[in-house]
């Protein structure tokens, strides 16, 4: 993978290390939602060009619900939380056993509507953990759901990096909540200029930990 | 199924003879531009994901991928179809794609999908290419399957019965 020029190999270890701590602050809060207990596995963590992105997801048809959200503030960019279609009904069955007088109406919009909120969740531990070691204040707008066509809900991400070189980080996170595993991606897709600031930062936050 | 499916992924192209069949999956803000001649049995595809290359070529220093962009993908198009004998005057074009997915957040409230439509149509009037049809914006993915010897395009989405154009 090219992915020298932007990131070296401490630079992608301390985003790990970020990450790491965000995914265990969301199964707290999963937990809290769902009311059970919520195990996490450690989080594959990859890094992409925008253009790599489609093949690793190997289908580009298959339906996925996809959560949008857009990144203002110190860094500008991207949010994407994917569930696989057929997993979608995984969570939405928790919710209801969870929440008293709750209907599963069967994909209709309160359903999805949880969706997002795990979304948000994410969205907000992994924008605190940047925050916490990389001092940059990172907001995202209220979260948006389509299921459609993986590729056909990323390719305006894509676009809007506007070269397709910019660097994605794609989280892969496996929740196990009870005996079903619910596995999720998340993207963060930084504009080029964000990416950029975020390596600096990076940087910086390294340099105050370590001295070197 | 006897005839061989060439998949188009996103910022590729592809041509080929009849009885040739040309695929793009997954189309959103992107589009495919099926360029083609009947009367020699000759089509191609772009999956662009862009409308312009000008811009881009001045920071990539000229390093880009041609497909990705409608301009440069309309020029790569029409060469290679030329170079395998297809007649320019008899060459005529559909479009599929140019999905808003998402609100638009750019400030301009005019969604990438929506500049590529506009833009393609432009491109092909400049240079004389008559668009026969089109399935584009809306709100939902596509995937297209293109048969070349009858230049029958396929259109392709979640939840709907599948159009031919």
């Amino acid at each position: 993978m090219k992915d020298k020029e932007l990131l070296t190999e401490e630079q992608m270890d301390y985003i790990r290390e970020m990450i790491n701590i965000g995914t265990g602050n969301a199964a707290v809060a999963f937990s809290q939602m769902l009311q059970r207990s919520v195990d996490i596995k450690i989080p594959e963590i990859y890094f992409f060009q925008a253009s790599q992105i489609p093949p690793f997801l190997k289908d580009p048809a298959q339906p996925f619900a996809g959560v949008s959200m857009q990144m203002v503030g110190d860094i500008r960019g991207r949010l994407f939380f994917l569930v696989p279609e057929e997993q979608k009904n995984i969570l939405t069955e928790f919710i209801e056993k969870a929440t008293p007088g709750y209907e599963n109406k069967g994909g209709v919009d309160i359903d999805l509507s949880v969706l997002e909120e795990l979304g948000n969740i994410l969205a907000g531990v992994f924008l605190v953990s940047i925050h916490d070691f990389c001092k940059l204040n990172i907001y995202h707008s209220v979260p948006e759901l389509r299921t459609d066509m993986i590729q056909s809900l990323l390719d305006e991400s894509i676009a809007d990096t506007a070269d397709g070189f910019s660097r994605i980080i794609l989280i892969e996170s496996e929740f196990a909540v009870v005996r079903e595993n619910i596995r999720t991606f998340f993207l963060i897709i930084p504009t080029m200029e964000s990416a950029k600031k975020l390596v600096n930062s990076i940087n910086d936050a390294r340099k105050q930990m370590y001295g070197n | 199924m006897g005839t061989k499916k060439i998949r188009v992924g996103i910022g590729e192209g592809a041509v080929a003879k009849s009885p040739g069949i040309i695929v793009a999956e997954g189309l959103g803000s992107c589009i495919s531009l099926v360029l083609y001649d009947v009367s020699c049995g000759l089509g191609g595809m772009a999956h662009i994901l862009l409308p312009c290359s000008s811009e881009c070529k001045k920071t990539k220093n000229g390093v880009f991928p041609p497909y990705w962009y409608a301009d440069s993908a309309i020029d790569a198009l029409l060469k290679e179809l030329q170079g395998m004998g297809a007649l320019t005057h008899n060459i005529i074009a559909k479009m599929v794609g140019g999905a808003r997915m998402f609100p638009v957040y750019n400030g301009t409230g005019i969604s990438i999908g929506e500049q590529n439509v506009a833009h393609i149509r432009h491109l092909l009037k400049k240079r004389l290419i008559p668009l026969v049809s089109e399935d584009v914006g809306g709100s939902h993915g596509r995937s297209v399957e293109f048969h070349v010897h009858s230049g029958k395009l396929v259109v392709m989405a979640i939840g709907k019965e599948s159009l031919e154009i």
